[in-house]
């Protein structure tokens, strides 16, 4: 192992103490024939200068070489404690877990192989290698039922207007892996987690994720899981534009559709304002109108761009998920505190 | 006390804004350090305020936050410190040699309100992503339409 050359200046100071007694001790031990007489000389010590550079230029060639250390598992580390950190996880999120589903949740199944595996190699009876303990293949099961019904729910709830596919959009956006690691690794599952390789993958750690969204629904019912996801996963739709989310490839045919459903007239983009035209930065600003009623504006580069982005707007604001809509309910306070007030319609999206 | 930034002046300081981590306090509060390690000596009289903290007030600490892992760790012949690891992965220590109890208990806790983000020098006491509710003013805003029929032909097409 490389471990001694590649220590810090600090240990090859250490390093250095150490050859220097050695010296000295080699020197008192085994005196030789002729009469050595070892002074000290009180001084500059010329050597110690050249003699750290040397260790350090060393260390810096055999970093070159074999390039940055790789990333260490936080339980590597001599201040580590599974138990306690484990008994922290719950109180931290507010949560009361019992600690052995805790231990199930983080348990990947790949971890509980590699167990069996090693028993196995070691050479105990086939009887003993079986072991007793849980994954969280169950756990993320019931955890993801929670997650997506909890934010279908809520999305209906929030966006009644919105079609399907546009709930589906968001749900998608929100439960995506990324999102949810993301989530994971804020809330400190990150070191907890059991698992065969390191650095964890993404779907391992969400999968752990999902499992104690189901451990908190295992031991502390529904209505408490909804509230983690209510809290964790769905307040991350903070401050980000719903309708990015949801690719609509064919907006002004979406449009026509819905209006012809409703039984209104087909929809009609008009110039609204336009400048620079002959010039190489124009702009539009287009206008989706039906029955001589303005649905949305927007402004385009070129005309194509301009009435599409306009059809977008008319979607948005049929769905009511335009800009400067009211924000989404997430704070129960806020709203307990306007049904107090008796101020409710500011909450629900009316307008 | 732990917040204050060395050298906070004009330029030399990162500077930024307000943010969250996580969008925490929307649903629920969740305290973002992980754990603390307190490193001290056993015998030097540095180390001795950091010694009265774990003897008088460390148990207490712990039992008001139970999703703080603390970690014990006497050394010989060291600078004593805290270290503590937040949510977000940051470090932060905070160096304890000739501090008393007291004091190092206000640092312990200042760690705790902290939210593990780089110290960076802010620049406004108030931070928001949408600065307007009205959007933004373009030299069209609060104009009149006009119209021109033959744009108006071209739009139809382009439509259809």
């Amino acid at each position: 192992m490389a471990g001694l050359g590649r220590n810090c200046i600090l240990c090859a100071r250490k390093s250095l103490l150490f050859h220097r007694s050695v010296l000295n001790l080699t020197r008192i031990q085994t005196p030789l024939a002729t009469e050595v007489v070892v002074t000290q000389v009180r001084g500059t010590k010329r050597w110690v200068r050249p003699y750290l550079q040397t260790l350090l230029n060393r260390i810096n060639r055999e970093n070159e070489l074999l390039g940055p250390l790789p990333p260490q598992p936080r339980s590597s580390k001599i201040n580590w404690n599974y138990d306690s950190e484990l008994f922290a996880f719950g109180p931290r999120l507010g949560e009361k877990l019992n600690l052995s589903t805790l231990r199930a949740a983080f348990t990947d199944r790949s971890y509980v192989e590699q167990e069996e595996e090693r028993r196995r190699d070691l050479g105990l009876p086939q009887e003993d290698v079986k072991l007793d303990m849980q994954d969280n293949t169950q756990l993320a099961e019931q955890g993801w039922e929670v997650t997506t019904n909890y934010i279908h729910r809520f999305l209906k709830a929030e966006f009644p207007l919105l079609p399907d596919e546009g709930v589906k959009a968001i749900h998608d956006y929100v439960t995506q892996e990324n999102m949810l690691v993301w989530i994971a690794k804020h809330l400190g599952v990150k070191d907890l987690i059991r698992c065969e390789s390191f650095p964890v993958p993404p779907s391992v750690t969400k999968q752990v994720f999902l499992a104690i969204i189901g451990a908190v629904n295992h031991d502390q019912g529904m209505q408490r899981a909804e509230m983690f996801v209510h809290d964790f996963v769905v307040a991350q739709l903070v401050g980000k534009d719903v309708n990015a989310m949801w690719d609509v490839p064919n907006p002004m045919g979406m449009l026509a559709e819905i209006l012809q459903k409703e039984g209104r007239g087909e929809p009609e983009p008009r110039i609204i304002n336009q400048s620079g035209v002959n010039t190489v930065t124009p702009v539009f600003c287009v206008g989706v109108y039906s029955d001589k009623e303005l649905l949305g504006e927007a402004s385009g580069d070129t005309m194509p761009l301009a009435v599409e982005e306009a059809a977008r707007v008319a979607l948005a604001n049929m769905f009511k998920t335009h800009e400067g809509r009211k924000p989404l309910a997430l704070d129960t306070r806020l709203k307990t505190m306007a049904e107090i007030a008796g101020k409710t319609d500011y909450l629900e999206n009316k307008s | 006390m732990a917040n204050h930034i060395v050298g906070a002046t004009g330029r030399t300081v990162t500077s930024g804004f307000l943010k969250s981590v996580l969008q925490n306090g929307v649903g629920r509060y969740v305290c973002q350090l992980q754990r603390i390690t307190l490193k001290f000596c056993k015998a030097s009289g540095q180390s001795r305020g950091v010694r009265d903290y774990v003897e008088n007030h460390l148990l207490d600490f712990a039992a008001v936050n139970p999703g703080v892992v603390v970690y014990v760790t006497p050394k010989p012949q060291i600078h004593a410190r805290v270290v503590a690891e937040y949510l977000n992965g940051e470090i932060h220590t905070v160096f304890l040699d000739k501090k008393s109890a007291e004091e190092i208990q206000q640092h312990v806790q200042s760690l705790v309100w902290r939210s593990g983000q780089p110290l960076v020098r802010l620049r406004k006491t108030q931070h928001t992503e949408n600065p307007s509710i009205q959007g933004q003013w373009t030299p069209f805003t609060n104009r009149p339409s006009n119209t021109t029929a033959a744009l108006e032909e071209k739009l139809k097409s382009l439509a259809k």
